[in-house]
């Protein structure tokens, strides 16, 4: 930069001696001649360029950034509320899922009971059944020792009559009265 | 051969008088046109069927667009936003003017100190009426005395402070002169070397000039670049001095 400096205010200062040799007048930049016009023209076109820049291109370049930070941001608000959607319907799911294992446990649990109750009651009714028929049977049981009961001396008597024939090979004739005394007696 | 400076030379194209001022169309105001038809071109032409999505043209101008609102937002906050339009043109007329300036035979309206200077004094005065405007002429003139400063110390610094304020129009405009002056006499110096070189030496001579000539535009392409920075983010911070008064 100093170098620069020094280079100008040397060429400032002595160029109408060392370069201003063939009679051109040195630094053109110090012709009064031409200032006028210069500031003129710099004066026109720098107006026309801030003219056109301020209320035409700057104002359309910042409606494009608008547009984009408006776009981009009402993606952002969109995803924002999809999000928002989404975990809505993730809790609602999560609830509806929770609500649905409780009444389904529920459920389950009331059809164990009706079951157990239902069981009970078969188990029940089976028992009585059961029970019935066990006295039934202890009846017929009962009934059939005592036919038995009464018919051991007929039979005795049969079966006795039966092997004195076999041994002896003759017939007998017993009293059944006195086969009845004789197993008393026993 | 022709002088290094001759390259500066004001060449009247169409003479026009108004009132015994000359305001002749020259190759100056030539160049001046050709740097506002290639802004508005390349604006134009970036944001014909501009959408949200951008193309690589209208990238390139939101680019630009999004450096110069930073450059402002970060010298001077959200309430320089509104001198975006100008500073916007003044970077793009700087920065283009430059670089049209580095084109062989074209013209470098910005190597002439009345154009910078009128620039420079422009925003000088600008930024003063704002100063004025925004915070009464009492407020201002304090800006020249900082407060916390004993007084005996007032009559050295206030005078500094004043020199400091006016030299600014002068610091700005011979800063971008200069660099531009320097930057293209030097190169034509050097071309100038390439072919006294070249000839003398059966052309052998005249390559290390080229090589330097190559690095040398190089250079001065990055500064065409930096000027109109360094001219911009100066007027970010005057503007700044003249809404917040430090």
């Amino acid at each position: 930069m100093l170098s620069r400096l020094s280079l100008t205010f040397f060429l400032l200062f002595f160029s109408n001696k060392v370069l201003g040799a063939q009679g051109e007048g040195g630094m053109p930049q110090l012709n009064p001649a031409s200032f006028s016009s210069q500031i003129f023209w710099l004066l026109i076109s720098f107006s026309i360029l801030f003219l056109i820049v301020h209320f035409f291109l700057l104002p359309r370049l910042k409606k494009i950034r608008e547009h984009r930070d408006e776009t981009i941001n009402n993606y952002l608000s969109q995803t924002q509320n999809l999000n928002h959607q989404i975990d809505n319907i993730i809790a609602q799911t999560d609830k509806e899922l929770n609500e649905a294992k409780t009444s389904f446990n529920n459920k389950i649990k009331e059809e164990l009971e009706n079951n157990k109750i239902i069981f009970e009651k078969e188990v029940d009714l089976i028992e009585k059944d059961f029970e019935k028929k066990k006295e039934k049977l202890n009846h017929e049981l009962l009934k059939s020792k005592d036919s038995i009961k009464k018919n051991v001396p007929k039979i005795c008597m049969d079966l006795s009559n039966h092997l004195y024939e076999k041994i002896l090979g003759e017939k007998t004739e017993s009293d059944p009265k006195e086969f009845e005394k004789v197993i008393k007696d026993l | 051969m022709a002088s290094p400076l001759s390259q500066f030379e004001i060449k009247t194209l169409i003479p026009i008088e108004v009132f015994g001022h000359d305001i002749s169309f020259t190759n100056s105001s030539l160049a001046m046109l050709i740097t506002i038809i290639s802004i508005l071109l390349f604006m134009i032409i970036g944001l014909k069927n501009s959408n949200i999505v951008p193309s690589r043209k209208q990238s390139l101008i939101e680019l630009s667009y999004e450096f110069i609102a930073g450059m402002i937002t970060d010298n001077v906050g959200k309430a320089g936003m509104k001198y975006l339009s100008f500073i916007f043109s003044l970077f793009m007329f700087i920065l283009v003017g430059n670089l049209l300036g580095m084109f062989p035979y074209s013209f470098t309206w910005t190597s002439h100190i009345i154009v910078t200077f009128s620039i420079a004094f422009f925003i000088f005065l600008a930024v003063t009426v704002i100063a004025i405007s925004k915070h009464g002429l009492v407020k201002f003139l304090k800006f020249f005395a900082p407060s916390g400063v004993p007084k005996p110390m007032l009559l050295l610094l206030v005078p500094i402070e004043i020199i400091s304020y006016l030299s600014r129009p002068i610091s700005l405009s011979v800063r971008l002169f200069a660099n531009m002056m320097a930057g293209h006499t030097l190169l034509k110096v050097i071309g100038g070397f390439v072919f006294v070189l070249g000839a003398n030496s059966f052309i052998i001579g005249g390559v290390l000039p080229v090589a330097f000539l190559v690095a040398l535009t190089g250079l001065e392409i990055v500064i065409a670049f930096l000027q109109a920075y360094v001219f911009a983010i100066l007027t970010c911070l005057y503007i700044n001095d003249a809404i917040h008064l430090h």
